[in-house]
């Protein structure tokens, strides 16, 4: 068998899709070529990620509503979710139990969630930074900032944005950008790096109480806001609200020059 | 069960199975068209077409299947049909590679960074699938998010079962290609 050949068996033998005798002659083929070998693995893992990404898309509660809404206004057996409409729904056999097993799940995922010890968003942002200087996290590059900055926000349902900052005047410009889950919270992490030393920026939903216990507050009278900074390490975090977006700016860069990179907000990107 | 006659109780149960099915209409309706928004549209009119055309399902066969070709044929009457088709054999060149992607991912342990790296890269596999042609786009989208069999995905676009074979071998190696582009490397601090 030429491996040309083989490429179309390979992908069947990735999916379980093979015939008897084509799984005979795959397998034969890949006991003596290994690049065919190599492209299975590779196909195979290809396959899963594919997969795992399609895990990740759910169809979004408002959708689930309108739809509800658009099949009763064609046939009006779910027309307003009557009591009565409700009543035949659990008449179904089988929705009895369903129904008691889910409250039952609910009521402990709520349990557990409440005894969950949370996370210092501040800390776990230090932690995510010095990875990332120590090359134990792996960024993925991106040569087009915008572009980064809009997957960013769709990774998080379009719920904010990661706060953009013009450095160039630093020379440090947005190589990589990530969603990093904290607890039950989504952040989004762009890294600059360049000539000095690198900062990260983490962008999430959140107050002042996720600075860190011990954090340093003070008032910024020419902005109006209140900044918290602290330190691990070496490495300086600095945070401060926009609403309810919350912007951590760490590096090892000083909190005081972090602070003067952000009162350039003439400089948001 | 007093004052609902079969009919109704019929179609009450056809409705909830539906609703069954949305998560996996909706992820497959998000990768075959251009956007969110664009993919509810089509969750919505394949829903209410398939509750219109519940005479003409048999049952005991696979609704995941049927309804599948309903959204797909409205998707691809509404919004992929007129689309530019791209060159499958341009898409090959502008993707070249040397750096083997799938080697650079990290394979055990997850922990959080990896957890992100993976996010990040499932975002990544949504907008490279979205560059590359819909007649390879659509078998990788029924089988490998889906999970439908080949036979399943052919009854779905309406072609034999070795078509499904080929255009998902080659549809594969050119989603593989486009995502070489975002091969990552290890971050250092200058």
């Amino acid at each position: 068998m030429r491996c040309d050949d083989a490429q179309e068996l390979i992908t069947a033998r990735v999916d379980g899709e093979l015939s008897a005798d084509e799984q005979l002659a795959i397998e034969a083929h890949l006991k003596i070529c290994g690049p065919c070998r190599k492209a299975f693995t590779a196909e195979s893992r290809l396959k899963q990620q594919t997969k795992l990404a399609g895990r990740g898309i759910t169809a979004p509660a408002t959708l689930r509503q309108a739809i509800e809404g658009r099949i009763a206004g064609r046939r009006p057996i779910f027309k307003g979710q009557s009591s009565e409409s409700v009543r035949r729904w659990f008449d179904i056999s089988g929705w009895r139990p369903a129904f008691a097993t889910a409250v039952l799940l609910l009521a402990v995922a709520s349990v557990i969630y409440m005894q969950w010890p949370a996370q210092n968003i501040g800390l776990a942002a230090l932690a995510t930074h010095a990875n990332i200087l120590n090359g134990n996290t792996v960024l993925v590059r991106s040569g087009d900032p915008a572009a980064m900055r809009d997957e960013m926000a769709r990774a998080v349902g379009e719920r904010f944005r990661p706060v953009a900052f013009d450095l160039s005047i630093m020379k440090l410009y947005p190589v990589s950008g990530f969603v990093q889950k904290v607890g039950y919270r989504e952040v989004l992490v762009t890294v600059y790096q360049g000539d000095g030393p690198a900062i990260t920026c983490f962008t999430f939903l959140g107050s002042e109480a996720d600075a860190p216990d011990g954090a340093e507050r003070f008032y910024d009278a020419d902005m109006r806001l209140d900044f918290y900074s602290f330190s691990r390490g070496g490495v300086n975090g600095l945070l401060h609200r926009e609403g309810g977006i919350i912007c951590l700016l760490v590096s090892k860069m000083p909190a005081a020059d972090l602070l003067a990179m952000i009162r350039g907000k003439s400089a948001h990107a | 069960m007093k004052g609902i006659n079969a009919g109704d109780l019929d179609r009450e149960r056809f409705a909830s199975e539906i609703i069954t099915y949305l998560d996996h209409l909706y992820r497959v309706a998000y990768y075959l068209v251009k956007n969110a928004d664009e993919a509810q549209d089509c969750v919505q009119e394949t829903c209410v077409r398939a509750l219109g055309s519940r005479s003409q399902f048999t049952p005991g066969t696979n609704m995941k299947a049927w309804l599948t070709r309903i959204l797909y044929n409205f998707s691809y009457d509404a919004y992929a049909r007129n689309r530019r088709m791209v060159s499958a054999e341009v898409l090959i060149e502008a993707g070249e590679q040397t750096k083997d992607f799938w080697e650079t991912l990290p394979t055990a342990n997850p922990g959080p960074e990896t957890l992100a790296l993976e996010r990040e890269l499932g975002a990544k596999i949504g907008d490279a699938l979205r560059r590359i042609p819909e007649e390879f786009r659509a078998p990788i989208v029924l089988v490998d998010m889906g999970d439908l069999s080949y036979a399943q995905a052919a009854q779905v676009l309406s072609c034999p079962i070795g078509t499904v074979r080929s255009r998902l071998s080659r549809g594969r190696k050119l989603l593989e290609k486009q995502l070489c582009g975002y091969v990552g490397s290890t971050g250092t601090d200058r």
